[in-house]
């Protein structure tokens, strides 16, 4: 029974061991070091393909928006607003140091059915990953 | 028809919204209405950025827990006595232990009551923004989950710190006589219990003001009324220990934990975790219901962050025989999402209950079906009573695959707030200027810790089970009795990592 406990317990221990030794991965794509993206913002949205931005860890990302509409952006997390104008663009600048998935939501000032004047919704996510 | 702006969703009035109401739900727009009308996360400090469990992760960790699962089955053939009958807890008896145990219970608990009281005040009185509160913080982060592992996976010292508790200890000290008016109902069990925790879970995960502090000031205040009435009516150490639902989930988790304080005894034991739970006398059928209320509230909140769940309300809403009912709730109440919600913890709830009473029902019938002789044969409530427990380390798992982030995050907050509790421009620790950093854990260790907590937790509960198995029947019989439990463990092992490998989306 010693044996069975024993051998149980180096089985385990080993299956931790494996996953400590760099079995982990990311499963993303090398990226370089700097990165530039463009999003149109139309009408408050953004295009399906680009709801999630995948970076690597230690990127120096550029973000560059436009939008038919005045807007105001909130990456969060990293807490950078940026103001784009109507029918101009504003740049979000960021080295990715943290990892996470974090949401880029579109504030707006105007007053809902329940009275409340200032909201933000997610417009898409910044998902950096390790390298 | 082409969808209306953002902006112009958000200007719709709650008669519009009501008189469109058919329009609305064709055109979408009042799915938008009915999230956005309470956009809180499960958690709404919303300091909450994990990346989902990568893909091969997800199938290492699920094939693993199979692999385990099966493997565990495969040796265990004989006997557990030999398990029990290990060495493996460390006991210390001093004659001063005792004394320095009360002085340490009056130490914690005055310190206890005093932070209370402040952090209670700074709800009333204090800032009424959720992240410029210490209350909000303080609660769902530091003590709901920090002290939940510091409970699970160190020492339970909810009954040395449990405000409610001292003060009233205070007060039957200051009048010198035991306050109790009447002996408690056996009858009722744990239910009490049940019911307030039940309020308490549909608290965090449903009520869409839990982080107004003024609110969660005023619930706590009333919840301390209930608790001092109770202690006050059927004497403090039975309400503790049946009706003051925190002392009761403490305590159930706190068999988890390595460290254990027999206060008969006056000794101090340290084991391994989780043996602590086959210690445990077999619960009432009102702690069945608390243990699979903490499991079910946890995957909840869980899924409540997928993708899935906003496609199941889509769905829900968009059945027409639900509309007029829809409709109804949507004037009476101004917004959908707390039913919503509402529906579905309670049916999760109902279908965990109903999932482990089915299995539990198999593993009657095969212990049953295999006894010999035929007196061994055992009932269904035995069964459901004698193997819930097993459940806990998959519960403590997963809950610290899915909140540790969360703590290590919203838990900076209290730093700054620490300072300046009442927001009068105080700065006590000069920590006014800290800010939360981000990057405290990276992804790639958190899945690891995700992973190894999770597997971890799986194999114990396969143990227990196995121990507990072992009280029931012959050794012959023991694998084959086991197989449904280990079924509906590796199944909520896997819906656990599924969950964690879902991106992590706002409501």
């Amino acid at each position: 029974m010693k044996k069975n406990f024993l051998l149980i317990t180096v089985c385990i221990t080993a299956c931790l061991l494996l996953l400590n030794q760099g079995f982990i991965k990311a499963g993303t794509t090398p990226s370089p070091l700097e990165k530039t993206i463009n999003i149109q913002i139309r009408s408050g949205e953004v295009s399906e393909t680009s709801k999630v931005i995948k970076i690597l860890e230690g990127t120096d990302l550029t973000l560059i928006l436009k939008s038919d509409q005045t807007v105001a952006l909130h990456l969060h997390g990293y807490d950078i607003v940026a103001k784009v104008p109507k029918f101009g663009k504003a740049l979000m600048k960021l080295n990715t140091f943290a990892t996470g998935r974090f949401p880029i939501k579109i504030h707006s000032s105007a007053k809902d059915h329940q009275g409340n004047s200032h909201h933000e919704r997610t417009l898409l996510y910044l998902e950096v990953h390790p390298n | 028809m082409n969808e209306p702006s953002f902006i112009s969703r958000y200007t719709l009035t709650s008669l519009d919204c009501v008189r469109n109401f058919g329009v609305l739900i064709n055109t979408g727009i009042f799915l938008a209405i009915l999230f956005a009308s309470n956009p809180v996360l499960a958690h709404g400090f919303a300091y909450k950025y994990d990346l989902p469990l990568p893909l091969n992760l997800y199938v290492f960790g699920s094939s693993s827990i199979v692999f385990v699962s099966f493997l565990m089955l495969l040796f265990w053939r004989k006997g557990t006595k030999e398990l029990l009958d290990l060495k493996l807890s460390y006991t210390f008896k001093n004659p001063n232990f005792y004394k320095i145990q009360r002085m340490a219970e009056a130490t914690l608990g005055t310190l206890s009551i005093m932070l209370s009281t402040i952090i209670l005040c700074a709800g009333f009185f204090g800032n009424s923004n959720t992240l410029s509160n210490p209350l909000p913080v303080t609660i769902w982060v530091l003590w709901w989950v920090g002290f939940f592992y510091f409970t699970a996976l160190c020492v339970n010292i909810w009954n040395s710190i449990n405000p409610w508790a001292f003060s009233f200890q205070l007060a039957e000290v200051a009048i010198g006589k035991r306050i109790q008016l009447t002996s408690y109902p056996t009858w009722l069990g744990y239910w009490p219990s049940f019911m307030f925790f039940l309020s308490f879970v549909w608290i965090e995960l449903v009520w869409p003001h839990k982080e107004v502090p003024a609110t969660l000031a005023t619930v706590i205040t009333l919840y301390t009324l209930i608790t001092w009435t109770g202690m006050t009516i059927y004497g403090k150490q039975s309400w503790l220990k049946y009706g003051e639902c925190f002392s009761v989930i403490f305590t159930l988790i706190g068999n988890f934990s390595p460290i254990q304080f027999c206060k008969t005894k006056k000794t101090l034991h340290i084991q391994p975790p989780a043996l602590g739970i086959l210690k445990m006398q077999e619960p009432s059928m009102g702690l069945v219901f608390i243990t699979i209320l903490l499991l079910a509230g946890l995957s909840f909140d869980g899924f409540m962050a997928t993708k899935n769940w906003l496609q199941l309300k889509t769905y829900l809403l968009n059945i027409n025989t639900l509309h007029s009912i829809f409709r109804e709730l949507h004037q009476t109440f101004g917004s959908l999402q707390p039913i919503l919600t509402t529906l579905g913890l309670a049916s999760t709830l109902l279908l965990f209950l109903f999932t482990y009473i089915f299995i539990s029902f198999l593993t009657k019938v095969l212990i049953n079906w295999t006894s010999t002789p035929p007196k061994l044969k055992v009932s269904l409530p035995k069964i459901v009573k004698h193997f819930v427990m097993t459940l806990l380390p998959i519960a403590i798992g997963y809950h610290i695959a899915h909140y540790l982030s969360y703590l290590l995050l919203a838990g900076q907050l209290i730093i700054p707030l620490a300072s300046d509790p009442y927001a009068l421009g105080w700065d006590l620790f000069n920590t006014n200027d800290y800010r939360i950093d981000i990057g405290i854990i990276n992804a790639k260790n958190m899945w690891g810790i995700t992973l190894v907590s999770v597997i971890i937790g799986h194999i114990l509960s396969m143990f227990l089970s196995h121990v507990r198995a072992s009280q029931l029947c012959l050794s012959t019989n023991r694998i084959l009795i086991q197989l449904p439990l280990v079924t509906l463990m590796i199944l909520y092992t896997g819906v656990s990592l599924w969950i964690l490998a879902q991106p992590i989306v706002e409501l």
